[in-house]
């Protein structure tokens, strides 16, 4: 909970900034709860309003799950394997 | 705890200080931590309203299946055991932040219980110490399977098979024979009707069932229901539902209460497409009506006048919907005629109607041969009585003496005319004061008195054409339009002159749609 506080500015500033497209490496994250996803969703949406995309690699299988649940995976698409994510990432960011 | 966002971060190392004594794996401390950080978070952002310092506490209990936690707070009451889920969106652009906290909490929670009592609302939720994989819990949330003994369900369930399909697969398509029951545990389907693209139908969330109407009718499948998300769902084969299910007890009350809830949601949708589609018709009918008005109160005859000392013509190109525009030419008698041009302000009947209004009284007090110093204020008045709808006008006049070139202009809060001596550059005129027509009974309004000689032009407007955007929404202004007719001036007669300016402005807009009508009128004394 205090990590996504914390980590709130810094991430969206990273993300916020660029237009390029962007891969959130997941697989530290133990835990995540309304505030991580909306971190998650308004800056992917924020993203794609400027061309850009967001993919998640390696989110743990708990987190995974979450936010299969709260209905994530059709709107921030999840991958394991590291050079698809990147593909997948470039493939949807409008040049 | 208090209702402080910061008081949040006191729950993570709460719960896993009591992990090692209660047992929890890592699975139960994430169900636990993310259902209760969902719930605690919601009635910090909900329940206190009028803001303040509210105590919240969590209880822990041991029960004999796992934990229990009760939630206890003064806040407005919410109960999110039964509030309704909400379908969730597809698409990135129009995802809502947030509202995916009831869909946790019922994935993960095994049971859960509200109640409101001494202004308080007491939430217990439930988690069971054997959830591997879930599996049990989401069955048990279902409203259909959750009444009925563990021993009867798993012996149920086991004859049934536990399907998952990806977001986008097609489950039931029109036309198809199908002999399954679906229950929905976890993801959310939709329900085209009529086409698989079709914008109308609905969402079915966790809880509800599809299939029902196939299995019961024997008929075929009658619409295509496609997956939003990636659903579980526990598929039950017609011979199952026949002979285990529906003789369960509480199963046969629980499916007809959904099928009623399906009735009522289907009945809303087809009612809100029929109100739209007769407001659709009904909104075409007013519109043509209107269009019919202004085409048969407008002079349609050419020339305009009767006179041979002066030529007129005049053209409007509407809008898409009636913009409100019109003009009008009167010979009054032998050596008097009038030309007046103006903008109804508002679209539709009423507009139509006004205009109506507006015209008749017009051409009454022309005809009357009223002072003309009288002419607006009087027509001014009679448009502020009774002006339920709050209609005005915008409007230019013009009398001319066809014998001595007297012309008398009259200006009711309308753009200034432009003119041209002599067949020389047109410029702006002045108009006089005078605020627009059917808003203040006692507007003041002044006579402009000039002379016409022979090549003379007089050109009245409405703001169609200087306000006309194009694409880059650059407007096509008072320069552009006295270009426009220095250009077409010198070619030909004023027919060619009006139709000229017209185009001009239509090809400025190119692609931009036309917000408003363009109306032209040109008076010119021989």
């Amino acid at each position: 909970m205090d990590a996504a506080i914390k980590l709130e500015n810094p991430f969206t500033f990273q993300v916020a900034s660029q237009k390029a497209p962007v891969v959130v490496d997941m697989s530290m994250v133990d835990f995540i709860a309304s505030i991580g996803m909306r971190l998650l969703l308004q800056n992917a949406k924020a993203l794609q309003g400027r061309g850009g995309r967001m993919v998640l690699y390696k989110p743990v299988p708990l987190v995974r799950d979450a936010l299969r649940v709260a209905g994530f995976e059709v709107l921030i698409p999840m991958y394991d394997d590291f050079d698809t994510a990147c593909e997948a990432a470039l493939a949807g960011t409008v040049a | 705890m208090h209702n402080d966002p910061a008081e949040l971060s006191r729950l993570s190392p709460w719960l896993a200080g009591l992990q090692g004594s209660r047992g929890w794996t890592p699975s139960d401390l994430f169900r636990i931590e993310l259902s209760l950080s969902e719930v605690l978070a919601n009635i910090i952002e909900n329940a206190f309203p009028f803001g303040g310092i509210h105590e919240i506490s969590v209880g822990l209990e041991d029960t004999r299946t796992g934990s229990s936690f009760t939630v206890e707070d003064d806040g407005i009451a919410f109960d999110p055991v039964s509030e309704p889920g909400k379908p969730m969106s597809t698409r990135l652009e129009t995802a809502e932040i947030g509202g995916w906290g009831l869909h946790l909490i019922r994935h993960y929670c095994d049971r859960s219980a509200y109640e409101r009592s001494a202004d308080r609302n007491r939430l217990v939720l439930a988690f069971d110490r054997d959830v591997s994989d879930g599996k049990a819990a989401r069955l048990r949330a279902h409203p259909l399977l959750m009444k009925i003994p563990k021993a009867e369900l798993e012996e149920l369930v086991g004859r049934c098979r536990e399907v998952e399909i990806a977001p986008g697969e097609v489950l039931l398509a029109p036309g198809e024979a199908n002999d399954t029951l679906y229950f929905i545990l976890g993801g959310q389907l939709q329900v085209h009707i009529g086409s698989r693209d079709s914008g109308d139908g609905f969402a079915i969330l966790p809880g509800e069932i599809v299939g029902e109407m196939s299995i019961i009718e024997s008929k075929p499948v009658s619409a295509w229901v496609i997956a939003d998300l990636r659903t579980t769902l526990l598929a039950m084969p017609e011979q199952v539902f026949w002979e285990n299910f529906s003789t369960l007890p509480y199963a046969t009350r629980g499916l007809l209460q959904l099928l009623i809830a399906r009735v009522r949601k289907t009945d809303a949708v087809l009612q809100g497409e029929f109100a739209r589609k007769v407001h659709y018709e009904h909104i075409q009918r007013e519109l043509s009506g209107a269009a019919k008005i202004q085409a048969n109160i407008l002079p349609s005859q050419e020339p305009l006048l009767s006179s041979d000392r002066v030529r007129a013509s005049a053209l409007i190109r509407t809008a898409r919907e009636v913009g409100g525009d019109f003009f009008d030419a009167m010979t009054l008698d032998g050596h008097t005629v009038a030309v007046a041009v103006g903008d109804v302000s508002g679209k539709g009947m009423p507009a139509a109607l006004f205009m109506v209004r507006v015209i008749t009284l017009l051409r009454t007090s022309l005809r009357r041969a009223q002072p003309l110093s009288e002419i607006l204020p009087s027509l001014n008045r009679m448009l502020c009585e009774g002006n339920d709808e709050l209609m005005f006008v915008t409007l230019a006049v013009a009398v001319l003496d066809t014998d001595t070139g007297c012309l008398a202009y009259l200006n009711g809060g309308h753009n200034p005319p432009y003119l041209s001596s002599g067949g020389g550059p047109f410029r702006l005129g002045e108009a006089p004061q005078g605020p627009l027509l059917g808003v203040d009974p006692n507007a003041v309004y002044k006579v402009q008195n000039t002379v016409m000689k022979a090549g003379d032009t007089l050109v009245l407007y409405t703001d169609g054409v200087t306000e006309a955007e194009n694409s880059l929404k650059e407007q096509f202004g008072s320069a552009r339009t006295a270009a426009a007719l220095d250009l077409a001036g010198s070619k030909g007669d004023v027919k060619a002159l009006v139709g000229d300016l017209a185009e001009t402005v239509t090809r400025f807009a190119g692609d931009a749609p036309q917000s408003d009508d363009i109306t032209v009128l040109a008076l010119r004394m021989a």
